[in-house]
């Protein structure tokens, strides 16, 4: 891996950073207790700078960025702690309208997801690696959005173990007090490759 | 212009940024085998698509390799609003 070696050499480095984005059975989900605990809510994020010099828009960005990746680490954390041990609630986490492609499977809305999750055997997941970008309002209509794209393991009852990838598109939906996130899209797939 | 380029791990933002990035990767020659691709559009119709397969740069090995991409249409072409990609390098040991 000659060429490759330098970017190995940073994600080892990311990785061993990176290492509370382990779920490991039977640990105590981080996150406060006062609010049920499917609903991923976090602090209201800044508001985006409507103009201003190069310099003031590129630091509000950067907080923005900040606010919206530890938003997703968060929701990630629930997501798939919620996936393994409370898997009847999570479609609260899903948009009435999200979509969901599951290893090729598409399965739109609220009900389709009810039975699709209901199917799916039990899982036990593990998440190695996660990167996070928000979505600039010129994309989405003022709507506030976040990418997510995580990989990992994942063990579904009765099968053999398999490398996934997953991407998320988070949005926003603000109150006064707090910003509730729920996924508007999701794409799902194990790391089969062609060759194996 | 407010395009955002995660490349394994390290982020871009900008036209200039995210050229320079890619054109500075280090290799003569690059092949792709794409295993899969799922697409689908957003409530707010942009499409979002996710790709997996194997790369093989230069003489180096076959490496798996997933990417996001999230595209807008705007004035009638589609443009690149986010780009993650990732190595599959899963020796975790």
């Amino acid at each position: 891996m000659r060429r490759f070696r330098g970017h190995w050499e940073d994600w080892r480095r990311r990785r061993e950073r990176s290492d509370y984005f382990h779920e490991r059975p039977g640990r105590s989900h981080s996150g406060s207790g006062s609010r049920t605990r499917e609903d991923v809510v976090t602090r209201p994020l800044p508001e985006q700078a409507a103009s201003g010099s190069q310099m003031a828009m590129s630091v509000d960005f950067k907080t923005y960025v900040d606010q919206a990746c530890r938003a997703a680490e968060e929701f990630v954390n629930i997501y798939y702690e919620t996936m393994d041990k409370r898997r009847r609630a999570l479609t609260r986490l899903y948009l009435d309208k999200a979509t969901l492609i599951w290893n090729g499977n598409v399965v739109t809305g609220l009900e389709a997801l009810n039975n699709f999750f209901e199917m799916l055997p039990s899982s036990e997941f593990q998440v190695n690696m996660l990167d996070c970008q928000p979505v600039h309002e010129q994309a989405t209509q003022a709507q506030t959005t976040v990418l997510v794209v995580t990989s990992g393991t994942v063990k579904f009852d009765g099968n053999k173990q398999h490398f996934f990838n997953q991407t998320f598109l988070l949005t926003a939906q603000s109150t006064p007090n707090n910003t509730v996130w729920k996924i508007a899209s999701d794409c799902f797939r194990f790391q089969d490759w062609a060759s194996s | 212009d407010a395009s955002c380029l995660t490349w394994e791990g390290q982020q871009f933002q900008g036209k200039a940024a995210i050229v320079e990035k890619l054109s500075s990767l280090p290799f003569q020659k690059i092949q792709h085998s794409i295993t899969a691709q799922d697409h689908q559009p957003t409530p707010d119709s942009c499409i979002i698509s996710m790709v997996v397969g194997q790369l093989k740069a230069d003489e180096d090995p076959i490496m798996g390799f997933h990417q996001m991409f999230l595209l807008k249409n705007i004035n009638d072409a589609w443009v690149c609003t986010n780009d993650m990609f990732r190595l599959a390098l899963h020796n975790f040991g």
